[in-house]
């Protein structure tokens, strides 16, 4: 598990500090499926961008825009741009799928553990401070994005 | 998108606060941040993490909200 203690003094004191907002409480939704008859997408908050795409912003507040990677991206072409310097970027700049696991999920499929992936998966960068306007206009977007994709199970993947 | 019928399951690196934000499912993983499926180019964790998280959908009635360790 990750510790508070691995981060530096600046970030513990702003993490004891932060108010978190909670989720809007809803009933999970349950699987009506057989994990082999779903469609899966990925969401990462590793702020990665596909090499011809605008880079996030280091703006006040954190960027609350998202990405979208489509399914065939060759994940060694993604740009690593989060701006923290709280964690170790040294993985995910040495593998893009340690936060953003297309090429495990093509093996998943294959293998016919799932039955595909969205055509396209979210990115966003984390380390957004002041989250209204994520939650109003760009979460939104991106789970319509993948509703309007059919996708039955989003697998979250922090950084 | 739960709200919107699609089940979601998340990596959790500190458990205090996926809890405080009200996640609804999680997979507790023991690595620090910057490295939430484990290992760099370590496919075999990376999917059986991966496998984990997918378990949990598929465990049929489940508390709210639904936190599980992962296993090594």
């Amino acid at each position: 598990m990750g510790e508070f203690s691995e981060f530096d003094f600046k970030t513990r004191m702003f993490l004891k500090a932060y108010r978190f907002r909670t989720a809007k409480q809803v009933t999970p939704t349950p699987l009506k499926k057989k994990i082999s008859e779903c469609r899966v997408g990925l969401v990462t908050t590793a702020g990665l961008v596909p090499e011809n795409d605008n880079d996030f912003e280091d703006i006040l507040g954190g960027d609350p825009s998202f990405r979208l990677i489509d399914s065939n991206v060759d994940v060694r072409t993604l740009k690593e741009v989060h701006r923290s310097q709280s964690f170790d970027h040294s993985g995910v700049e040495a593998d893009r799928n340690l936060a953003f696991p297309l090429d495990r999920l093509r093996k998943l499929q294959k293998d016919k553990v799932i039955k595909d992936m969205s055509a396209q998966h979210i990115s966003f960068m984390g380390s957004i401070t002041t989250p209204s306007r994520l939650i109003k206009t760009y979460a939104p977007e991106a789970a319509n994005s993948f509703v309007k994709q059919g996708v039955d199970i989003a697998l979250l993947i922090p950084i | 998108m739960e709200s919107q019928g699609i089940a979601t399951v998340s990596i959790s690196l500190l458990k205090d606060i996926s809890q405080a934000v009200g996640t609804l499912r999680a997979l507790c993983v023991p690595y620090r941040h910057g490295f939430p499926l484990g290992e760099e180019n370590n496919p075999v964790l990376q999917e059986k993490i991966i496998k984990q998280m997918l378990q949990i959908l598929s465990n049929g009635d489940e508390p709210s909200p639904n936190f599980v360790d992962f296993y090594e």
